[in-house]
């Protein structure tokens, strides 16, 4: 691929002349910040979108208009949100849209379940193909995705962030998987920005920042600082440094929560955990093992639950969600696009969603004050874009850091970071934490729930984990488990009894 | 002296290129551009439509288009036409951005009417006030706002759909506005009608000669103060951020289920306010029949100002010129009137297009953020 350039109709350009080239049968990293035009390349590799400039496959100059063609070419594409229909067993997804039928258009389920079957087994994928996907862990689901592209053909492979939702066990069998790929004579394009996966899986990486290749290297003679230097344009501290944890008064105290979950099983049973000031409160887990559930209840947003949850000794379930967060309550909210903000208002407007009333007089907004302030605000966080640019505009990690400036300069007593850098570039990542650890410092409590273990190890003083909606181990010390232990704990494998600790 | 002035030319000439360039006044001179473009598009439609349904009358066209601006009464028939269209695209506006589609325009602006036509008189007896029109038409505001209030409370306490309710509601008041009209409140010698208005009942001329009324200004106004409302105060933030995404308000600690209530009593008040005003301003008695349909056509203004009640007095203007140039066409030649439809259509066809494929521009860059 030679001299991609892409510009979105709303004018700003995502890949500002950007070429990749990927030999055949490697793993080939495409590394860079939030916005570089990762995704933007490949979706146009992938047909998804159109841009100026040529693609050459195999020294052959072709035109991929559209996923089909891709398809066609043997491009097949993982998204990171998996394109798959819940209530269809694994096999009818794998063979979506290219069902065998008999005649009359019936689908030929025996001939799919063998074909599948041949599939699974040759790459080591064991699934249950009659499995709705619905029902499916992340892991499962994904290797649902991976071969329904090897179904169609496909020899290159394009995986956008396939590791973002998996444990540590996950991802190793995941690597496994591509590995054997690779050996198979596949091409396997991945994107993302974990450094330690990218030394121990690809061969080669390109890497972008702000819609332009920076080069592209050999990850044997690279190293992870290097790498991570080319892709922020600076040097990036890894660790953050942290004051001793001096835990203080009980802010948040659960007592027996339990949330429907679908049928009969809870979503969460019987959880009990308190969050103090000055510590960082992390709530691990794969996802999907009632967190969602407990932050709902813990921030207000649902009341649909039994047992207690107080917020500075009241409960929280009789308060309105303005009274919780005037008393001191942020949420950064998992789904950034959902709940997290209005993509249709200006950054401005997103940016002053939590105190707008305190700033008005007769009614009328003080904008005046509220611009200078958020223009300050964004400067802080160095949001790309201005005031009035529609939210929609922006890439995902400069939304996130607009949600995050919101939330974290609005006084807070408890955060409750739901995935606060899910997406975020490393340069981001670096601020956010470090807020997050000053705020710490300052003597309020977070509570942090991350998917991401070295994120989990970095940040977090204590740690409750959580599987199948309870608490399966609480780690008051971080430093006496490693990435391993955790991810047992995660996946259910071993369980720790919860020890009340009344210090 | 002259080098002073060459500077100061040049440095106003970089200004302005600076203005030009840079991309929010592109954005929205292209918008301009484009809505323009619609404009004359659905103008041209209506012309080959006419010539049409003219071959026998080749002047149809010519007095389609030009019959507005004839003379001063036609004029002010055109600017007469936009005010009910204003009241009622404004309050369109003002709903639809805060994700409500409560059709109470139409009934709120014929209840509106109806309680200012049968007040005045009786508020006529003893006082010569210029109050009575003010009162009026206030009791016609409060009547609309409050019968909107079903279909609101219906919507943020049951979950019921505001846009079916409501449009029920406009005819359960159509009848029984008929009902009152014939039997209580009514003109006891004729059938179907209110006393007739006193002269101090009724608003002021602007310009008595051409019977224009100064329901105009107040029409403006009332846009002007949709706008001001929706972008300055809390209340119109509040209806922004739930319209566009109501989780994320009820997130932020908005009371999202209140917005949806004082959106359409808002809305339904505005109509009420907007039906007073035109009966008082350019009727004698209130006869109406059935639904004057300027509540529907609130919609068609809402949907060419895209929700942005600055935009509504353009639309408002833009559409009673066509109407105004539809009926002199039918006065002059043989074209009927009602081609006028055919128009109306295209316009919303093409300007729902537009806000159709905006949306769905928006939905995509929005899921694209993900990475």
């Amino acid at each position: 691929m030679i001299g991609i350039t892409k510009v979105y109709p709303i004018g700003v350009v995502a890949n500002d002349s950007a070429s990749l080239s990927v030999r055949k049968g490697e793993i080939h990293a495409v590394a860079g910040e939030n916005g570089a035009g990762k995704s933007t390349i490949m979706k146009v590799l992938y047909g998804a979108e159109r841009a100026e400039g040529e693609i050459f496959l195999g020294g052959k100059k072709e035109e991929i208009t559209s996923p089909k063609v891709a398809n066609a070419l043997g491009i097949g594409m993982v998204y990171q949100h998996f394109m798959l229909v819940k209530e269809f067993p694994a096999y009818q997804n794998i063979f979506f849209g290219i069902e065998e039928t008999d005649r009359f258009g019936v689908l030929k389920k025996k001939e799919m379940l063998e074909k599948a079957e041949e599939l699974c087994k040759t790459y080591d994928m064991p699934i249950d193909l009659d499995e709705p996907c619905g029902n499916m862990s992340v892991s499962n689901a994904q290797k649902v995705e991976i071969l329904k592209v090897l179904a169609r053909g496909a020899d290159i492979l394009i995986l956008d962030e396939p590791t973002a939702v998996l444990t540590p066990q996950e991802t190793e069998q995941l690597f496994r998987q591509l590995r054997l790929l690779k050996e198979n004579g596949y091409t396997v394009i991945i994107i993302t920005h974990k450094l330690k996966e990218i030394k121990e899986l690809c061969d080669r990486i390109t890497i972008m920042r702000a819609g332009k290749t920076v080069g592209t290297y050999n990850v044997a003679v690279i190293s992870e600082a290097e790498i991570s230097r080319l892709m922020v344009g600076r040097d990036v501290a890894t660790e953050i440094p942290k004051k001793e944890c001096r835990a203080g008064d009980v802010v948040l105290e659960v007592k027996g929560l339990s949330v429907k979950g679908k049928g009969e099983k809870l979503a969460v049973d019987h959880v009990s955990f308190r969050a103090r000031k000055g510590e960082i409160l992390c709530m691990a887990g794969v996802e999907g093992n009632g967190q969602r559930e407990v932050v709902s209840a813990i921030t207000g947003l649902s009341s649909a639950y039994s047992g207690d949850v107080l917020f500075e000794g009241k409960p929280i379930k009789k308060q309105r969600i303005k009274a919780i967060r005037n008393r001191g309550l942020v949420h950064i909210p998992e789904d950034r696009l959902k709940t997290g903000c209005d993509a249709g208002s200006s950054i401005r407007d997103n940016l002053i969603s939590l105190d707008y009333d305190k700033n008005s007089v007769f009614g009328f907004i003080n904008y005046k004050k509220l611009n200078a302030r958020s223009l300050e605000q964004m400067r802080a966080y160095e949001v790309k874009g201005s005031l009035h640019h529609k939210m929609a505009m922006l890439s995902g990690g400069n939304m996130q850091k607009v949600i995050v400036a919101r939330e974290l300069e609005n006084d807070p007593v408890l955060v409750v970071a739901d995935q606060p850098t899910r997406g975020v570039d490393i340069g981001a990542i670096e601020a956010i934490h470090k807020k997050l650890v000053e705020i710490r410092d300052e003597g309020k409590a977070v509570i942090l729930i991350s998917a991401d273990l070295s994120e989990v190890f970095r940040l977090s003083d204590r740690i409750i984990v959580f599987h199948e909606g309870k608490i399966t181990a609480e780690i008051s010390d971080v430093s006496s488990v490693d990435e391993i232990r955790l991810g047992r704990y995660m996946l259910g494998l071993e369980t720790m009894e919860a020890n009340d600790d009344e210090t | 002296m002259k080098r002073k002035m060459l500077a100061f030319f040049a440095s106003f000439l970089n200004t302005t290129a600076t203005f030009f360039r840079k991309k929010e006044t592109k954005d929205v001179i292209w918008e301009t551009i484009r809505t323009l473009a619609m404009l004359l598009f659905s103008l041209l439609c209506a012309v080959v439509v006419i010539a049409l349904a003219s071959r026998d009358d080749p002047g149809a066209v010519k007095v389609f288009l030009t019959a507005p601006f004839e003379d001063g009464y036609t004029v002010s028939r055109i600017l007469t036409e936009s005010i009910p269209l204003m009241f009622t695209g404004s309050a369109v506006c003002l709903m639809s951005r805060a994700g409500q589609f409560n059709m109470f325009v139409e009934g709120g602006f014929f209840v509106g009417a109806f309680v200012s036509a049968v007040l005045a008189p009786e508020l006529c007896t003893g006082t010569s006030s210029f109050l009575v029109p003010v009162l009026c038409i206030l009791a016609g505001t409060v009547a609309a706002a409050a019968l909107g209030y079903i279909p609101a409370k219906l919507k943020s306490g049951l979950g019921i759909d505001e846009f079916v309710s409501s449009l029920m509601m406009n005819y359960i008041v159509l009848w029984v506005v008929l009902y009152l009209l014939n039997n209580v409140w009514g003109d006891p010698e004729v059938t179907n009608a209110t006393k007739y208005l006193e002269d101090f009942a009724k608003l002021p001329f602007l310009s008595r000669d051409n019977e224009l009324s100064s329901g105009f200004i107040m029409a403006v106004a009332v846009a002007v103060l949709c706008a001001l409302f929706l972008f300055k105060t809390k209340w119109g933030y509040e209806i922004r951020l739930t319209g566009n995404n109501r989780e994320f308000a009820s997130y932020s600690g908005i009371r999202t289920d209140r917005v949806v209530v004082y959106s359409q009593l808002i809305g339904s008040g505005l109509a009420g306010f907007g039906g007073g005003v035109y009966l008082l301003g350019n009727y004698y008695r209130f006869t109406w029949k059935t639904l004057p349909n300027y509540g529907f056509d609130g919609f068609v203004i809402a949907i060419m100002a895209r929700n942005s009640p600055i935009l509504v007095p353009f639309a408002s203007l833009f559409l009673a010129y066509l109407r105004v140039g539809a009926q002199q066409m039918s006065l002059y030649t043989n074209v009927q009137h009602e081609v006028i439809y055919i128009i109306q259509g295209i316009i919303i066809i093409l300007f729902g297009a537009k806000f159709l494929m905006d949306m769905s521009v928006k939905k995509k860059r929005g899921k694209e953020m993900t990475v």
